[in-house]
């Protein structure tokens, strides 16, 4: 598949921080940190289909991605945590989990390109 | 620092702490960067990623709480922030609270504002500068 569009919004967290770059930099490795092991936990959960954790995992990293302006993942996580609750319709989840993987994937390469700017 | 000096340090009790419980460490960063921004003389900003850590340290008597509701992301086991909020309340009745979840459960933001006396905020894109306008009030009430 592929994508040329950008993900990530960068404005948000820029105008937030002012000039102190080194904390945008600290958010930034957080992120890059973060987000591959809520990513793990939810494949994991899938497997075992633990919609407790699939539900909890996705409403944290609905404000993970907010930070760096992902909005194209808000609906998305949102649905997979509606399903969480509901504990319901795994194969639904799953297609959902693909787009989350392949979004968060893509922005995980804009996101270290950012970081440049912040070293 | 050992431990005594750590709790002896608190000595000014005109200075402003503000804790941040948010078992979500980006979204518990980028809070703290941004509070550090917009009140650059506070120099005690903490994050606890559960409840439990929090409590341990009410003696430095926070000016402001920020909790978030769900906080077992990382231990299953971890209590709620409401039931946080109960617990600090009940050591000191007088805290001033802010509930900023994405939660949209009726009966824990009610109870969070009627029965603990809690500001609730929705997490959304303006919820930092609403966080900044209500620590401001804080503050100002605390001079008063």
């Amino acid at each position: 598949m592929k994508n040329n569009k950008h993900v990530c919004d960068f404005s948000y967290l820029s105008e937030t921080m002012g000039e102190k770059k080194h904390l945008v930099k600290e958010i930034i490795d957080v992120f890059l940190k973060q987000v591959p092991e809520e990513l793990q936990s939810i494949n994991n959960a899938i497997t075992k289909a633990d919609y407790s954790i699939i539900k909890n995992s996705a409403h944290t990293m609905k404000s993970s991605v907010s930070i760096m302006g992902i909005s194209e993942l808000a609906p998305v996580l949102q649905e997979m945590e509606a399903l969480g609750a509901t504990a319901s319709n795994i194969e639904k989840i799953k297609a959902l989990n693909q787009k989350l993987d392949f979004t968060c994937k893509q922005a995980i390469k804009e996101i270290e390109r950012e970081k440049q700017n912040y070293t | 620092m050992n431990i005594f000096e750590r709790k002896l340090k608190k000595t000014n009790p005109h200075e402003k702490t503000i804790f941040i419980v948010e078992d979500n460490e980006v979204y518990a960063k980028a809070l703290q960067g941004f509070l550090i921004t917009r009140f650059p003389d506070i120099h005690n900003i903490k994050i606890y990623p559960f409840g439990e850590a929090c409590l341990m340290d009410l003696y430095q008597n926070p000016t402001v709480i920020i909790m978030d509701h769900l906080l077992n992301t990382k231990n299953r086991d971890a209590a709620t922030g409401l039931s946080i909020i109960k617990k600090i309340k009940t050591a000191s009745s007088d805290s001033n609270i802010i509930l900023l979840s994405a939660q949209k459960e009726f009966d824990v933001v009610s109870k969070a504002i009627s029965k603990y006396g809690c500001t609730y905020l929705q997490k959304d894109e303006h919820s930092f500068s609403k966080v900044e306008k209500l620590v401001k009030m804080f503050f100002h009430n605390e001079m008063a």
